[in-house]
């Protein structure tokens, strides 16, 4: 079977970061839970503490430790 | 096949197709067809879902 991929080209990468977030890196399809679908290089930063204000993206909150009363 | 990543509502990141992944560890781990991966940071096995979402009433877009 042919690989899909331009011969040289990485498979994308998803690393993920302790208490932190999912960051996606290379050429894939993404697709939001509202159905927008882009196709092409991406780096993205996606949330994986559950506390972004800016879900599905990470905006640091997973930085903050302190929860005000 | 082009690899897809897709977000579920109030759920996990669904991984499709070839991806590598790189744990919290920096171990690469085996991907697979398909894997579920935690963002509601609850999960008892991350990265991967373990359905915790649901009992925590996880909400995100």
């Amino acid at each position: 079977m042919e690989i899909e991929n331009k011969s040289g080209v990485k498979t994308p990468e998803v690393k993920i970061l302790k208490d932190g977030p999912i960051i996606l890196k290379g050429f894939f399809r993404f697709r939001t839970s509202s159905g927008e679908e882009t196709e092409k290089e991406h780096e993205i930063l996606l949330c994986g503490c559950g506390k972004s204000g800016n879900k599905p993206y990470c905006d640091e909150t997973h930085k903050k430790n302190v929860i005000k009363s | 096949m082009v690899a897809e990543a897709r977000i579920m509502k109030n759920g996990p990141l669904v991984l499709k197709g070839d991806f590598t992944i790189i744990d919290a560890d920096g171990k690469e781990i085996k991907h697979h067809k398909t894997s579920l991966l935690c963002r509601c940071g609850a999960s008892k096995n991350p990265p991967f879902c373990d359905g915790t979402h649901s009992k925590t009433g996880y909400l995100g877009n």
